[in-house]
């Protein structure tokens, strides 16, 4: 399955968006999340997650530092209890002020397979643009995404005033996006969602140990997390499959009688987690799956 | 373990994010609004060690205890004897002349705390045990 390739598409995500200010702003944050932000620069964008005590992922954010705030992009399930850690654990004595920026900041992702096809959608030359920092272009923030196939660009935009960049794009040829193709886009590209967020793994068991920083300290789930790292005991990873049948989302029961578990599905392609003891090659309901690509 | 109630209480008034916004553009502000009646305990022990510390500054200063963000388990215990606090927006109890401070914010988080003290060599120091916490850190320092 794959989306017309000489499309330049564009799709609006539905992301928690909180912003946090103050002098104490960075401290408090990287009290709570796994990676280290201390030395975050201004614009820099920095991939990090929230931890139960368990170490078990319960939101998975994007970190920006924006003219001295944070701009805190989450996933939109698990806004409200990320909001709550947030406000909750403010220290009375700190500078610290939390805003919700829900339906009045949006993310726009514009993508193609063809870079120039991006550029020109946006109307800005995105080859020279560096990874993991914004750059301001009229009342938009832009982003560019490195991804495995595909270019890509996120643009961070008030919601007043997507009517118009939207008109703008749609003018320099890209077209509106559904939820289907972006998954097709996103299982292509490796990009994880809430369907993999949200299901109680561990960082490593999604392949996110590099956003695990274990010499900061303490935060949420790092005594679980350095166990893991000191005993090198993952149990499960993720992996990209594919199936001539149709495989829904769901927990199934390998030949081999362990489970797998397909957090994201484009019906004979997608995610699972599987036991890192399964072979490349193992059968649900008699259907052969073909583990192609750890993540 | 406890709830929290997120309001919106007001707008802010600066711009947002330099140019992204400009002028008038203003996003809620979320504050934690709920506050307890805190009652806290206090060993003989950590009242002795709390007397010896701040002694002859039983006017002028108190004991600030606080909880933060952090920890392995979620949240990270904070004590401090400091300069008395503008009193507005805490809660004072006072043993034998020793002020205990606690913030509103921390009131839910911090109600019913027992403040013990251990003088071992090992794993002593003050030590606190909470009735809201479902989990500790073996340090004792974070709770959750």
């Amino acid at each position: 399955m794959q989306y017309e390739s000489s499309s330049c598409r564009y799709y609006i995500h539905e992301h928690s968006v909180t912003v946090v200010e103050g002098k104490d702003s960075i401290k408090h944050i990287n009290r709570i999340i796994t990676s280290n932000i201390t030395e975050i620069k201004d614009l820099e964008n920095c991939k990090s997650l929230i931890c139960d005590a368990n170490g078990k992922i319960t939101d998975a954010l994007d970190i920006s530092s924006i003219s001295g705030q944070l701009l805190i992009l989450g996933v939109k399930e698990n806004a409200e209890k990320t909001r709550e850690l947030i406000v909750s654990g403010t220290h009375w004595n700190e500078d610290v002020k939390i805003m919700n920026g829900d339906g009045a900041l949006k993310i726009i992702s514009i993508f193609a397979k063809n870079q120039e096809k991006v550029s020109k959608a946006l109307g800005i030359e995105i080859s020279t643009m560096r990874n993991d920092f914004w750059i301001i272009e009229n009342e938009s923030y832009i982003l560019k995404a490195q991804l495995k196939n595909d270019f890509q660009v996120n643009i961070l935009i008030q919601a007043d005033l997507i009517d118009s960049f939207i008109k703008t794009v749609e003018g320099n040829g890209a077209e509106l996006c559904g939820e289907d193709n972006w998954n097709i886009h996103r299982v292509e590209n490796g990009i994880l969602s809430n369907g993999e967020y949200n299901r109680g793994f561990l960082p490593g068991e999604l392949g996110l140990d590099e956003i695990v920083d274990l010499k900061k300290g303490c935060y949420p789930g790092q005594e679980i997390h350095a166990r893991l790292e000191s005993r090198g005991k993952l149990s499960k990873k993720i992996m990209r499959f594919r199936t001539d049948s149709k495989l829904d989302v769901g927990t199934y029961i390998s030949n081999t009688g362990r489970k797998v578990r397909v957090t994201s599905s484009l019906g004979n392609q997608g995610f699972a987690v599987i036991s890192v003891k399964e072979n490349n090659e193992l059968k649900l309901n008699d259907e052969l799956l073909i583990l192609t690509e750890e993540l | 373990m406890h709830k929290y109630t997120i309001v919106h209480i007001g707008l802010l008034s600066q711009g947002f994010m330099g140019i992204l916004g400009g002028g008038g553009f203003t996003l809620p502000v979320i504050t934690q609004t709920e506050v307890v009646d805190v009652k806290i305990t206090v060993t003989d022990s950590a009242l002795k060690q709390m007397k010896n510390t701040i002694q002859g500054e039983e006017d002028s200063h108190c004991l600030v205890i606080s909880a933060q963000s952090g920890g392995c388990s979620g949240y990270l215990y904070d004590m401090k004897i400091m300069e008395k606090p503008e009193a507005g927006e805490f809660q004072i109890q006072e043993f034998e002349g020793v002020k205990v401070y606690i913030h509103n914010n921390d009131s839910s988080l911090l109600n019913g705390i027992e403040l013990d003290f251990k003088d071992t060599l090992m794993g002593g120091g003050f030590n606190i045990t909470n009735p809201n916490a479902s989990r500790a850190c073996g340090c004792g320092q974070s709770f959750g």
